[in-house]
């Protein structure tokens, strides 16, 4: 994002935020909302490329967490 | 003689306390002299705990006196991070939400060292929650180099180690908190296998990437301190019920035939001339010990910035969703920013996560069938500014954050055993370090190498100048 402005790049807009702030019961002021904007955006991009990595149907994830010994 | 107290190790003052040559009054005096002296402008302590420590030491003596030594650590003056609870002594976790909160309990961490007979000397300063630098509680300078940073977020635990203000100290470490701050210290920073260590009373950030770290002078005191806190907790919903390993079982066995696979894959590599440097040499060293070393392509490396924001966030901000909604005007802006992306991650994003998490942990199996340990530069760049999240090298502006977890955030993904020791130094004067990790479960043989190294090598025997003070 660096160089433009959250209006020219992001892909996350103002009512977007809103939106998460009223689905996680939030008050978020303007300010936080702004960055909001700019630090979602980036981080969406992130996550596309995680997507990408296919985990097939049947993964289960690795919320509980017991290492074997190898 | 004072000086060569604070900087001795613990296996040297381990020895001279058994034999009573030296009493452990004598040394914890001897550190709170120094912490006196140093700690204002250092901060490398939030509270000095100068009543505990010397009613401590004066019980360590009296039970040495009458021969009933615990062990290596009895009488031994220690720091602990202070995001741990300690019952009735403040534990702010750097924080205005609570800044002195007297918890009720002690953590595991410090119920274990205290039956070790260690000294507790103070609460040792960090990143907000070890989480965001915070103006209200200003970062420990860096010893090595007063205008560089000390990293985070166990900066105070490294500092007072590095700056003979501890023996040692303990830290904790969700994608590098622990390491990076030894990494630019110049001391060893160690955390074991997930699981190993309780976090049980260690203020969570993340719950499944939450890790305990020792920090110590030198490899040995490492070994010794992870003796004394590991082990199965109940409290702690994922402590491993696995008998410990004796952890220096392998310490000063040679290299010859291991397998040492040298870590690749970074979407920042050798960007910084000086860790390339240092890393280079170290693998000289490791390969004129008889190892035998190979590239090795750690599984998705590139992913770990992703895999990072998507677990921890969402977890920390769970941790803190009620200081996020009653009191953020006493939470740090870097720690709110932080948080409120944490609020937004999607749930199905944090579990896809935890999904292509699992994918590394199996492609790590894999790869320690081909080698014993992996060893890497303990971050891609040396020490930036005091007190920035960026730092500018050949013109660049590198964002740490986007760098640290694929050094040190992966071994957190995947719970794997990994230290931090002295290798060299930028030509700025800072510590720069290598990393070297290993199986699940086999904290012995990444022991050994890092003991080897460090015995074939004089970074660990170096001083800070400590101009200040």
């Amino acid at each position: 994002m660096k160089g433009s402005s959250v209006a020219d790049e992001a892909r996350v807009t103002q009512q977007d935020v809103s939106a998460v702030a009223r689905l996680t019961n939030l008050d978020l002021p303007d300010d936080r909302r702004d960055q909001l904007v700019t630090t979602l955006s980036a981080y969406l991009e992130n996550m596309d490329r995680l997507r990408q990595i296919d985990i097939g149907d049947s993964e289960p994830p690795a919320i509980t967490y017991e290492n074997e010994a190898c | 003689m004072s000086e060569e107290l604070c900087f001795a190790t613990i296996e040297e003052l381990s020895d001279r306390l058994a034999r009573q040559e030296l009493s452990s009054v004598e040394l914890t005096e001897a550190v709170l002299t120094r912490i006196e002296l140093h700690n204002d402008e250092m901060r490398a302590y939030i509270t000095v705990t100068r009543e505990v420590a010397l009613e401590q030491a004066r019980q360590a003596e009296r039970e040495m006196r009458d021969g009933n030594r615990r062990g290596p650590l009895h009488g031994i003056p220690i720091a602990l991070k202070d995001n741990v609870a300690t019952a009735g002594i403040r534990t702010s976790c750097a924080s205005m939400v609570d800044p002195d909160w007297l918890p009720d309990e002690d953590a595991t961490v410090y119920t274990k060292l205290r039956e070790a007979g260690a000294i507790l000397l103070g609460k040792a300063n960090l990143y907000e929650y070890a989480f965001s630098m915070n103006p209200a509680f200003p970062q420990p300078l860096n010893p090595w180099h007063t205008e560089r940073s000390s990293a985070g977020s166990s900066s105070g635990s490294a500092v007072s180690v590095a700056a003979g203000m501890a023996h040692g100290s303990i830290g904790s470490d969700t994608g590098g908190s622990g390491r990076h701050p030894a990494n630019v210290n110049g001391v060893v920073g160690f955390k074991g296998t997930y699981g190993l260590v309780s976090r049980s009373g260690v203020v969570p950030l993340s719950y499944s990437l939450d890790h305990v770290t020792v920090f110590n002078r030198q490899v040995v005191d490492a070994a010794i301190m992870l003796e004394a806190i590991a082990g199965h907790d109940s409290r702690d919903e994922y402590s491993a019920a696995l008998p410990v390993a004796d952890m220096r079982s392998r310490i000063g066995n040679d290299l010859r035939g291991m397998r040492i696979g040298r870590a690749r894959g970074y979407t920042h590599e050798n960007i910084d001339a000086d860790v390339e440097r240092v890393t280079n040499e170290a693998f000289e060293v490791l390969r004129g010990l008889g190892a035998e070393i190979e590239d090795v392509e750690l599984p998705y490396v590139q992913n770990c910035v992703a895999l990072q924001q998507s677990i921890m966030l969402p977890e920390a901000a769970t941790v803190h969703y009620r200081n996020l909604r009653e009191s953020p005007d006493k939470l740090g802006e870097a720690a709110i920013m932080r948080l409120d992306l944490g609020n937004s991650v999607p749930a199905t994003a944090y579990i896809h996560a935890q999904q292509v998490r699992k994918l590394m942990r199996a492609a790590f199996r894999q790869l320690f069938e081909t080698c014993d340990v992996i060893v890497g530069p303990g971050n891609a760049v040396r020490a930036g500014a005091a007190g920035e999240w960026t730092t500018e090298l050949d013109g660049q502006t590198i964002d740490l954050r986007q760098v640290g977890p694929e050094y040190t955030g992966i071994y957190n993904l995947s719970g794997n055993p990994a230290i931090v020791i002295p290798a060299g130094f930028s030509s700025e004067g800072t510590p720069i370090g290598i990393q070297i990790a290993g199986r699940w479960w086999d904290e012995p043989t990444v022991l050994q190498v890092a003991h080897a190294f460090e015995q074939a090598t004089e970074w660990h025997r170096q001083r800070p100048p400590l101009p200040v003070g």
